[in-house]
């Protein structure tokens, strides 16, 4: 299967492809298993992916693993050290796997640019709509500003929140 | 009630025109555009502006200092209450309380005079009446697109020319913005409340700057690593005032931006393995391209993909401008090629030229213009002054908005 298709498939995924490249699609999936496989999974990783809430790692957890390391360091070659950690284990094959698996990360980092690609653009246009005198700088501001928390991470509370 | 008031006032326009001559619309806009640059004041703006689910009212007390510094305290609704803008002209200070956050980012408060020259060419202006606004006599100002666009209304304050309503409109939307001093006092104002101190305890983000200005696409393409696309046909009026080099965290976009003198449009492009489909929007089909059309208060957002290359164009502008900016923008080199190939034949030039002027983000409809324009000179008596032909307008219009875009943080 070559990168087009592969290419393909993702805006296939993405419902932007055109009536000719849906066909397209549609046809490599029904003769090329290769494809039918990469169609899974990319679907399969994004359902995942779009289902996990994003969340930061407490502040334990990156002391726990330091401590591991440092422990790791201190061990004797040989020594079957995961062997008594199973949870660890599972948890350090999946950073593995997003770290060390490109196709996942970048498609991880693609879904991520989406969330924010909207607000991102706004926040741009907004800077450079600032050039032109008969726009309200007021309401510029309004806009602008609803980007920046969106790229900052941040949302502001709502009116039940903040009554 | 209100249409009355605007009838009586007009009334008193046509009679005090026997004994006083009245502006010309176009010297009331000039002095409108330059109005923030030399004045100072405060007071509240009620602004009320359309979104995806309806419509909000937005309260703001507004400090200007002239020529560049606002603070901006947003009084209602209750999720933007407390919400603090504070621009000294190099850059921009957003505090968050509820939230315990402080966002510097680039200014808001450069306009450039200059932007508005096409204008003329592309607006019917009309002075309409004189009315009253936050008890103050202001003239009644109309910008008619002659294409389909955005129509405008200002209320221009006659003593000082700061505009003290907005009014923008289009023909799916009708009036989709409003925005009226309901108070507004004029005189000096202390410095001090111009500048940002930091409360205890609030955390800081630093966001990007103003995209590095980069006005030919062929410098754009090298800075950003991919081929920059220049739309091959534009909406009337449009023209491409530059490009610029967009970043946030690791992704790396290339924008250009069009204006037909009251509005502008940006149109980003970045590699589709860089960026998934932005959830959410509404499926709009322009030829084959599936485009989602998203909303952020009064602006547009077409994104759609093309070749590998995630496309976006943002404006306040009638869907059907963005389709144009849409339908317009091929990345495909070898059809370009074909194209350049196609009008230097027809125009009985060079490949190049015709490459060197797409370069400088001209359409195709434009550089046909030009290069026609320029036969004509050479045809006229070598001694008569040319009129400007487009491509001296763009290129006066680079030069003049370069110092500008260069200004504020990186």
């Amino acid at each position: 299967m070559n990168r087009k298709l592969e290419r393909l498939i993702s805006a296939y995924l993405d419902g932007e492809v055109t009536a000719e490249e849906r066909r397209e699609v549609e046809r490599a999936l029904e003769r090329d298993p290769h494809a039918r496989r990469f169609y899974e999974e990319l679907r399969q990783v994004r359902a995942l992916l779009r289902s996990l809430p994003e969340r930061e790692a407490p502040a334990e957890l990156e002391e726990s693993v330091m401590a591991y390391a440092r422990a790791v360091g201190g061990r004797r070659r040989g020594q079957s050290w995961w062997a008594g950690r199973p949870a660890l284990l599972a948890a350090a094959a999946a950073a593995a796997m997003v770290l060390l698996f490109p196709a996942v990360r970048g498609e991880l980092d693609r879904l991520r640019a989406a969330e924010v690609g909207v607000a991102w653009f706004v926040r741009e246009h907004t800077v450079q709509t600032a050039a032109d005198p008969l726009t309200d700088r007021a309401y510029l501001a309004v806009l602008f500003t609803e980007a920046n928390l969106t790229l900052a991470g941040e949302q502001p509370k709502s009116e039940e929140e903040r009554r | 009630m209100r249409r009355a008031g605007l009838v009586a006032a007009m009334v008193l326009v046509a009679s005090a025109g026997a004994s006083q001559e009245l502006p010309t619309p176009l010297a009331i806009l000039r002095r409108a555009v330059e109005a923030p640059l030399r004045i100072d004041y405060e007071g509240v703006r009620v602004m009320t502006a359309v979104r995806q689910d309806g419509a909000e009212t937005v309260r703001v007390a507004v400090w200007h200092l002239h020529p560049h510094a606002y603070r901006m305290e947003f009084l209602s609704p209750l999720r933007l209450a407390g919400r603090l803008v504070l621009d000294d002209g190099s850059a921009t200070w957003h505090y968050e309380p509820s939230l315990h956050l402080a966002i510097r980012g680039p200014s808001l408060a450069r306009p450039d005079p200059s932007q508005v020259e096409p204008v003329p060419e592309n607006y019917v202006a009309r002075l309409l009446g004189v009315d009253q606004v936050a008890g103050r006599p202001a003239y009644l100002l109309a910008l008619l697109p002659k294409a389909e666009g955005v129509t405008r209304r200002f209320w221009v304050d006659r003593l000082t020319g700061l505009v003290l309503k907005w009014e923008e409109a289009d023909a799916e939307r009708g009036v989709y913005f409003t925005s009226t001093f309901t108070r507004i006092t004029f005189g000096p104002l202390p410095p001090e409340i111009f500048r940002f101190h930091r409360p205890a305890g609030v955390r800081v983000v630093e966001l990007s700057g103003k995209p590095r200005a980069l006005a030919r696409l062929s410098e754009l393409s090298r800075a950003v690593g991919f081929p920059v696309a220049a739309a091959a046909q534009l909406p009337e009026g449009f023209r491409y005032l530059g490009g610029g080099v967009s970043r946030f965290g690791g992704l790396l976009a290339a924008v250009l931006w069009y204006s037909d003198g009251a509005t502008t449009v940006s149109v980003f492009q970045l590699p589709s393995s860089r960026m998934a489909a932005p959830p959410g929007g509404e499926s709009v089909r322009v030829g084959s391209t599936a485009v989602r059309v998203h909303t952020a208060g009064y602006l547009r957002v077409a994104v759609w993909e093309r070749g590998g290359v995630r496309f976006a164009v943002v404006g306040s502008v009638p869907l059907a401008i963005l389709q144009e900016f849409v339908a317009g923008t091929d990345p495909d080199l070898s059809a370009e090629a074909r194209r350049v190939e196609g009008v230097a034949r027809e125009m009985g030039v060079t490949p190049d030229r015709v490459a060197d002027l797409r370069d400088r983000g001209l359409s195709f409809a434009q550089v046909r213009e030009s290069l026609g324009a320029s036969r004509a000179t050479n045809q006229t008596a070598p001694h008569r002054p040319a009129a400007p032909s487009l491509l001296d307008l763009v290129e006066r219009f680079q030069d003049q908005i370069q110092p500008l875009r260069s200004h504020g943080p990186r």
